[in-house]
């Protein structure tokens, strides 16, 4: 396979980035910057993180690897410098960069920097009463509508694994900052508010209630797409109506022939029904046979592997997607067939002399 | 004001959302989009509607045009030998090709990489796949929610002991990402380009972006599903109270606080005849993060107040899509409509391809291309 390092210039060299975030910054937006901020360093930007003097928080945050150092700091710091957010070391760092990653409360963040990328929970010029007070990625995901989508109708609503939220806004920051850099040398400000991306992430549901007005919310097990056990695990069962044929052949159960299940509108309606018959259908074949005749078929269908199982799989080993030093994953992008490099997550403090 | 992508233009094949939406961020950043669909082949995304069985009858699809708005649009027969070659002209005359097809049908157009490049030396073709373009795989086809099975969300998603949660059709959440990061790809590498870089294939897999969102996790020693909890906080979750559902993150030095708020109850018997307004305040007031969980039209009441870019305004047809982040100066835009089939195919030709009319009335009238 053709994964190798990148032999050329990665795109980003010569460019400095200083994360700096407020003490009182939220979780959510330090997560937010954290990952803008290593997408920025593996793509080579000499990126900067300021932290207190009790360190980045992030260091002690769940959940841990087997050394016990934060999971969370290892995959969001990697590759980057850590100097110590106080004095002249900060304040020259601050003035020299090409652009600052930071959350609106940073009342110290210069002009100095031509690029500034700025992270919020809401965004400025919002009117709202409860600006003021605390929100947490989740609360956001429930004002943006995302906790609404997820879950069983009848059952609380529920959130993604992971950092969904704050990590797709952190994407919104790189972008803002690849934006920024090519405006340059005009100064620039990229804005970032954490409610926008829940909304923009979401944009079908309040998109359909203003112009169709149709109210989607989570449909769970009654949904057309639903998670179904099979005999090792489950199967998030994925298809279009133009899949419905190549979904019988796999199934090769007469019961499908029902009327109930004749046309998508049908399905829809009796869609706990059908789920009921497609999981007595394909309960015994395991998640790798029915990726494999999926394959075979040209069938969307999604086993669902766990992280664990990601760590051996051909795809991935493949394509060499994990590093062979922390089992991070790399940037999801190859660049001419090549790989950007991750380095390892810095010690604290260590350009306090620079 | 230069907008970071003005001067540059793209060639759109990227169909429903990952591709359509990336070139979408490619215009609102100042790029001349062209949407290139086929007289044999349309977006799908043109009919799609937001329940099975709601059939668009002669309206072109919402989501399409909140996709697709900001391009022009030409409708080019790529498997016919002049569709191709005129594409091939406009490639010369392009800086980015986006396309979301399945591996291997670029290539067997004649439209790969080797043949791009052939036109256009400095040409940027971004890739966007389910699983990459090489690896045992790379032939899966998938839809959003596909990923997040195969690439470890739907694992980590759920209560604990529960089984497996997908966010399904109505949302798609990989789809949905993958634009934000292709795009900012090709801004990377177009900024390479500003720099004196050289043509660049951008390989995007989406299950590689599923799984990069849950880095962590791949660093973790245990990997559990916890349902709405969160290790930072002592307890997260949502509530049913008296007008819906509450959701809640507490840290754990403000649960004694919150013992004294509910008077020793749990928060689920405390919210239980509370309308969540009053709620979300009295919680407020002690410092712990509450809020409503909003459906979509609670979402769209909320416009304004709470929230501002990820909605735009269209005057003639309502809201469109709007963007993730904003900027100050060069701010991002929406210029024109979604196109109908071809509505600029013969301007497109003219002007950046380079035809001329007799050779613009041939591929029209061979059914090469179509459209005004």
């Amino acid at each position: 396979m053709s994964q190798t390092a990148l032999q050329s210039e990665p795109p980003l060299k010569g460019v400095t980035v200083v994360e700096a975030v407020s003490a009182a910054c939220p979780l959510a937006l330090r997560l937010a910057i954290g990952l803008a901020g290593r997408i920025a360093a593996d793509l080579g930007a000499r990126v900067v993180m300021l932290e207190s003097r009790d360190g980045c928080p992030m260091r002690d945050l769940a959940p841990k690897t087997r050394n016990g150092d934060s999971a969370v700091f290892t995959f969001l710091a990697a590759g980057k410098r850590s100097a110590t957010d106080h004095g002249a070391v900060a304040a020259r760092l601050l003035a020299g960069a090409d652009a600052v990653l930071a959350d609106t409360e940073r009342s110290d963040v210069p002009e100095a920097p031509p690029l500034r990328v700025l992270l919020s929970m809401f965004a400025v010029g919002a009117t709202t009463t409860v600006i003021p007070w605390p929100q947490s990625e989740f609360t956001v995901m429930a004002l943006g509508g995302l906790l609404d989508m997820v879950g069983e109708p009848n059952h609380p609503p529920m959130r993604l694994g992971g950092h969904q939220l704050a990590y797709a806004a952190g994407l919104a920051a790189y972008a803002g900052l690849v934006a920024g850099l090519l405006r340059r040398p005009s100064r620039e400000v990229a804005r970032v508010a954490l409610l926008d991306v829940a909304v923009w992430l979401n944009w079908k549901s309040p998109i359909g209630v203003a112009r169709m007005g149709t109210l989607a919310s989570r449909l769970g097990r009654d949904s057309e797409w639903p998670v179904l056990r099979c005999a090792d695990g489950h199967v998030a069962l994925v298809y279009q109506p133009a899949d419905w044929a190549a979904l019988c052949r796999l199934c090769a159960d007469a019961r499908l022939d029902d009327p109930r299940f004749a046309d998508p509108g049908a399905r829809r309606l009796h869609a706990t029904a059908l789920a009921d018959v497609l999981e007595a259908a394909l309960g015994h074949l395991t998640r790798q046979q029915l990726q494999d005749r999926a394959m075979a078929l040209r069938l969307p269908l999604g086993p669902v592997w766990t992280i664990d199982d990601l760590r051996s799989d051909p795809q991935m080993l493949a394509r060499a997607f994990l590093t062979q030093a922390h089992g991070i994953p790399r940037l999801p992008v190859l660049w001419n067939g090549m790989a950007f490099p991750t380095g390892a997550p810095p010690a604290r403090a260590m350009e306090d002399g620079a | 004001m230069k907008r970071p992508l003005e001067g540059c233009r793209v060639l759109d094949l990227g169909i429903i959302t990952a591709g359509a939406a990336t070139a979408a961020l490619l215009a609102d950043l100042g790029a001349d989009v062209i949407k290139v669909e086929s007289p044999s082949y349309r977006d799908p995304f043109r009919v799609w509607t937001p329940r099975a069985g709601l059939v668009m009858a002669d309206e072109t699809s919402p989501f399409f045009q909140v996709t697709n708005r900001g391009k022009r649009g030409i409708s080019l027969d790529l498997k016919h030998p002049s569709g191709r070659d005129a594409f091939l002209r406009l490639a010369a005359r392009s800086d980015m090709v986006v396309e979301n097809f399945r591996r291997g049908v670029l290539e067997r157009l004649g439209i790969g990489f080797a043949a791009l490049t052939a036109a256009n030396s400095r040409m940027i073709l971004a890739s966007i796949s389910s699983q990459g373009e090489d690896g045992p795989m790379a032939q899966y086809v998938s839809f959003g929610s596909t990923l997040e099975a195969v690439g470890g969300l739907a694992a980590v998603s759920g209560d604990a002991g529960g089984p497996p949660v997908i966010s399904g059709k109505e949302l798609n959440l990989p789809d949905q990402l993958i634009a934000i990061f292709a795009a900012s790809m090709v801004a990377t590498a177009w900024l390479a380009r500003q720099n004196g870089g050289q043509a660049v294939h951008l390989d995007l897999s989406q299950r590689e972006l599923t799984s990069f969102m849950l880095g962590e996790q791949f660093a973790a020693a245990e990997v559990t599903r916890s349902g709405n909890a969160h290790a930072a906080f002592a307890m997260q979750d949502c509530f049913k109270v008296r007008d819906g559902w509450l959701a809640v993150s507490v840290l754990p030095h403000q649960m004694a606080a919150l013992g004294e708020v509910t008077a020793g109850a749990t928060l689920a018997d405390w919210g239980a005849g509370r309308p969540t307004a009053a709620c979300v305040e009295v919680l407020a007031v002690t410092g712990i993060a509450a809020a409503p969980v909003l459906d979509g039209a609670g979402v769209l009441a909320a416009r304004g107040a709470m929230w501002s870019t990820a909605l735009v305004d269209d005057p003639c047809h309502g809201l469109l899509k709007g963007f993730p982040f904003q900027l100050d100066q060069a701010l991002l835009r929406v210029l024109s409509d979604a196109p109908a089939i071809g509505a600029d195919t013969r301007q497109v030709l003219a002007e950046v391809a380079g035809c001329t009319e007799a050779e613009i009335d041939a591929l029209l009238a061979s059914g090469a291309a179509e459209g005004t």
